[in-house]
């Protein structure tokens, strides 16, 4: 970002307070939104987006700043940490930092270091709730929809999917703010289905509650085996089916309703991604725990079902990044994040998928740069934004923004702000920058404000 | 009042003067925005609650003027004429028809974890007095105590685990609920006390690695004590801040402050932490043994903060309590727990009258929630499984093994309904994405309505020990005619119906269960002979035996059904 472009943000985050309607997304009208349906079936994107819940420190992929820091926090990094390397490009070698310059160094990731909100150094707003719903609405006004239903239904009304298409949006991590409600009905096919990391599968029903010999007509347990399993001739009676069918009829509108509807559809659906197989990695092979699990279980689906766009999750297994105190384990956590995103990569490839599978990794905000009293961080407004894979669409750009360190002289107030003239954008670009992705030519209409999409995009 | 005074006591020498707080400001005394009758300036000596004591002379008025720097400690309840969130009194209700009596009825006590079997319930609604009588039972203490604690902690009935990952604490919670038998006073203030804790208010957050499994049982505990004395809510959360369990779950002054405004105040100001982490610069958490720790390098210099002048974080954590946003913020949190699916103007407005209502109590809050007409006539929301599952066990006398209240606490978790797992509460109540509530779906329908044992089973380990009981479907319990097979399933229809939902069957579904089971034979309509109750035999026993059987095998069909209605996990509005 050029110095006049980010005078041109103050000047617009001024703006924000001085006129408090200038950003409001307004429910917005389909019929305002420039689709092309070209790009959208040209990219044919699949997305993983990895939320990094609390607010994940932004010095595993950023420790150029690390001397002036360590000179004016309040506790010793070095003390505390014991072992501080930079790598190549200014990575944190023990929090990831290797893995970081392997995925550069393929060309693998770009590694945005100023994803910085002006606008909310002006509102004062470094709250996880806000600034988590923020980013998940992709606008700083948070009275509209989630980025993903936004874009579910647009993709909807403009003949991209419809309701052939086989779960467009899955989560492993509940329904987040991404799919919050717009104030007008979606279609049951455009919600988030559910599934976890161990495709555990509860939509099953046990077959002898299903299949009790008194659900059956007599016509129908005139067929030997009748309610055995299916591979030795047992069949479902109609009587369940139309208790389906009644119950449903009677099931009002809303989550509960569509989660029957969907329950028989997932039930197989969960039995074939468990079929998939993931190639042998060697050496690239993913770490045991619940978060490679995911990432696993999230490209095994892509990869098997096509129709699925876009999958959300957290970080559970690896823990959180609300790093207030004891920010020691950040650094494994960091490591262990990327030696899974290491892997996701090498998996990919593996399937060819590394052209149409992309990651994008962020949180509601990075941190606070000063080692408090508890050895942590608090709340901050600058973070990194990782975004690996999608190679067919993205030109990846390998590190870009520089920053500067913001001493005020308070206690617990120093941050990490953009270096003047470096390349920057407000979180809210994130969203754009899905927006644009699946061919949404004005994102400016769901984000309330001209937000760019990020430069690696076309 | 002795034992009131005593109480009390204990409770203010541990949160002040073990933690090391209200020991004097050394002349950094800060202003107290009320200060009405107090006793003390800093804590009670203990040598004036003896005197007091000791003289007998106590009375509730002085007892009620009890406070610390203007924190008053005990509030009395108000009248319920006082609350200005309207209430639904027993004339309204006893305007209702009999099917909306019979929802209100289900979605209150549900809403309490508690119901009764179907005959017992309708007499109470038929007494005209239902409403109050619930009302008052809540502010009477009934239960044997000596009794239920003893029940619950009886390892030949509920096991007892050991092991920090079994959440032994949850377990007993969960425990408590299922055994009660009487909606007293102290259900009402365990209720409390769960509630709260589901909250962002006061969740013990054991998924946090600083957390410890005690925390659990201190947070929850101290509420049930603390409720039990009439602790106003203000008071109670200010021994809840100061506490090593709520520095378990905000670990450094900036974070600790930043969460305490955001929490209690709904202030995120960003500006107002650094003035927080001012005032608590002298508290920590040790990492030996994630211990609380207060320095005494505490803040000298004056803080603006509440419309006051505080210094330390003793002053922070009171005045916080004290300031005018405290009762709107937590009100908020309630009302948006209760509420889920009204608009941000709709709840406004309800928190709005409830706070001019004047409340200083949780069971002033909760109380005029759950006794409102918005509460208990317009308000639709999904259904917590626990919810589902006390209430469902009281109907449908239906009781688990000595492990089922691992296996509940294990199914929340499932459902992301976790009990006092996260650290900032349950957000949202009852998730209801496809994969929680296939969780939900599955643990109501197979290890409850599903799930049938025989009395004769008395093995409290084994598998067959868990299910519902034949007494729940005794002949007696429905109104039945055996020379009237049709009338006669519409009757059973309709009990499992009304008491599960708490509404009859729609004509279209009896039609559906009698197109199943009853058939044209001999010119009539009579049972399909899988499910005649009312089969004949020489063998008196084999009858009774066949006609059990066949009736079980209605039932499981009409609860089949019914644990595929939407109905089952949420609570409507009375149309």
């Amino acid at each position: 970002m050029k110095r006049r472009d980010f005078i041109k943000l103050s000047t617009l985050a001024c703006s924000a307070i001085l006129f408090p309607d200038f950003l409001k997304a307004k429910e917005f009208d389909v019929g305002d939104v420039n689709f092309s349906k070209a790009t959208f079936n040209e990219n044919s994107a699949q997305t993983i987006i990895i939320n990094m819940y609390g607010g994940a420190s932004q010095l595993s992929g950023n420790i150029t700043n690390i001397e002036e820091i360590e000179q004016n926090s309040q506790n010793s990094y070095n003390g505390y940490f014991r072992s501080i390397s930079k790598t190549k490009n200014g990575c944190w070698k023990e929090a990831g930092g290797d893995y970081m310059e392997k995925l550069l160094t393929n060309g693998d990731m770009t590694l945005y270091r100023c994803c910085y909100s002006a606008i909310r150094e002006q509102n004062n707003n470094k709250s996880h709730g806000l600034c988590t719903e923020q980013n998940q609405k992709g606008s700083f006004d948070t009275k509209g929809g989630g980025v993903i239903t936004n874009l579910a239904e647009i993709l909807d009304n403009k003949g991209a999917i419809d309701n052939n298409t086989l779960m467009p949006f899955v989560t492993l991590d509940g329904e987040s703010t991404f799919y919050a409600p717009l104030n007008r009905p979606l279609k049951s096919y455009l919600k988030p289905t559910a599934i976890n990391e161990n495709l555990d599968n509860p939509y099953t029903r046990d077959r002898w509650s299903v299949r009790e010999w008194f659900y059956y007509t007599r016509e129908e347990r005139k067929k030997e085996q009748y309610n055995d399993t299916d591979e030795n001739g047992g069949f479902d009676p109609k009587f369940s089916k139309d208790m389906d069918t009644l119950s449903q009829s009677h099931n009002r509108q809303g989550k509960i309703k569509d989660a029957f509807s969907k329950r028989g559809e997932l039930e197989h659906f969960i039995d074939e991604i468990k079929k998939e197989q993931t190639p042998d990695l060697g050496e690239n092979s993913y770490t045991d725990n619940q978060f490679s699990k995911k990432i696993e279980a999230a490209i095994k689906l892509l990869n098997k079902n096509p129709d699925t766009k876009i999958v959300t999750l957290g970080t559970g297994g690896l823990g959180g990044w609300d790093d207030h105190s004891n920010a020691r384990d950040y650094v494994s956590r960091m490591n262990n994040l990327f030696a899974t995103l290491h892997s996701a990569m090498a998996h990919l490839k593996a399937i060819g998928k590394e052209g149409k599978i992309n990651i994008m990794v962020f949180a509601e905000f990075g941190r606070n740069v000063n080692l408090n009293s508890a050895n942590g961080w608090d709340h901050g407004n600058l973070q990194n934004l990782y975004i690996l894979g999608g190679k067919d669409y993205f030109s990846h750009k390998g590190v870009v923004g520089e920053t500067v360190v913001d001493a005020t002289g308070s206690l617990n107030r120093l941050w990490l702000k953009p270096k003047p003239n470096t390349y920057w954008f407000e979180p809210i670009s994130i969203a754009s920058t899905l927006y644009k992705l699946y061919g949404i030519e004005n994102p400016e209409v769901l984000t309330g404000g001209s937000f760019d999409s990020l430069n690696l995009l076309g | 009042m002795q034992k009131r005074l005593l109480t009390y006591f204990s409770t203010v020498t541990l949160t002040l003067l073990f933690l090391g707080c209200g020991s004097g400001t050394n002349g950094n005394d800060t202003k107290s925005t009320t200060n009405s009758g107090v006793l003390g300036t800093t804590t009670i000596p203990e040598s004036d609650v003896n005197e007091t004591i000791n003289n007998g002379d106590a009375s509730d008025d002085e007892f009620l003027r009890t406070s610390y720097k203007g924190l008053v400690f005990y509030h009395k309840n108000l009248p319920t004429s006082s609350y200005k969130l309207v209430q639904l009194n027993d004339r309204e209700f006893n305007t209702l028809n009999d099917a909306q009596k019979l929802q209100v009825a289900n979605k209150l006590l549900n809403s309490l974890f508690f119901a009764y079997p179907l005959k017992e319930l309708k007499e109470k609604i038929d007494s005209g007095t239902f409403i109050s009588d619930i009302q008052n039972g809540l502010n009477v203490d009934s239960t044997d105590k000596e009794w239920l604690e003893n029940y619950i902690l009886d390892n030949e009935i509920f096991k007892q685990y050991t092991k920090e990952w079994e959440l032994p604490q949850i377990n007993t919670i969960l425990a408590r609920f299922y055994a009660a038998k009487k909606l007293d006073k102290y259900f009402y203030n365990n209720w409390i006390a769960y509630i709260l804790t589901q909250t962002i208010l006061f969740s013990p957050s054991y998924e946090l690695t600083n957390t410890h499994t005690p925390n659990i049982s201190r947070v929850y505990n101290h509420l049930v004590n603390m409720l039990g004395v009439d602790s106003g809510m203000r008071f109670i959360t200010y021994v809840h801040m100061m506490s090593e369990d709520n520095w378990r779950r905000f670990r450094s002054p900036e974070d600790n402050g930043r969460e305490m405004l955001e929490i209690y105040l709904q202030d995120s100001k960003d500006s107002h932490v650094p003035l927080a982490g001012q005032a608590l610069k002298n508290w920590s958490l040790n990492s030996d043994g994630d211990t609380l720790e207060v320095g005494l390098n505490k803040n000298r210099k004056p803080i603006e903060l509440f419309g006051t002048t505080i210094y330390t974080g003793e002053d922070f954590y009171r005045e916080l309590v004290k300031s005018s946003a405290f009762t709107r913020g937590v009100i908020n949190r309630l009302v948006d727990f209760f509420f889920p699916n009204k608009t941000a103007q709709e709840r406004a407005n309800i928190a709005t009258k409830i706070v001019s209502s004047k409340t200083e109590t949780w069971q002033d809050v909760l109380t005029q929630i759950l006794f409102s007409k918005e509460y208990l006539l317009n308000n639709y929301r999904a259904q917590s499984a626990e919810e589902t599952f006390f209430s469902l066990a009281k109907k449908m006398n239906y009781r688990v093994r000595r492990d089922g209240m691992l296996v509940l606490r294990r199914y929340l978790e499932s459902m992301h309904q976790a009990s006092m797992k996260y650290k900032l509460g349950k957000i949202d109540r009852v998730p209801l994405d496809t994969l929680s509530f296939a969780y939900y779906n599955k643990y109501i329908r197979m290890s409850m309505l599903l799930r049938h044992t025989k009395a004769t089973e008395t093995n409290h380990d084994s598998w067959s020990y868990t299910g519902w009981q034949d007494s729940f479907v005794d002949f007696d319990k429905f109104s039945y005619d055996s020379r009237d097979d049709v009338v006669s399933l519409r009757a059973l229809v309709t009990y499992l119906f009304e008491t599960i939902l708490g509404r009859d069957a729609k004509e279209d579904e009896q039609q559906f269960f009698k197109s199943h089971i009853i058939e044209a034979r001999d010119g009539k309509e009579l049972f399909k002979s899988e499910f005649n109750m009312f089969v004949t035999r020489d063998d008196v026993d084999d009858q009774e035996r066949r006609r059990e059987e066949n009736k079980y095998r209605i039932v499981i069909t009409v609860l089949d059904y019914i644990s595929r209605l939407g109905e089952t996990y949420s609570q409507r509005e009375v149309k």
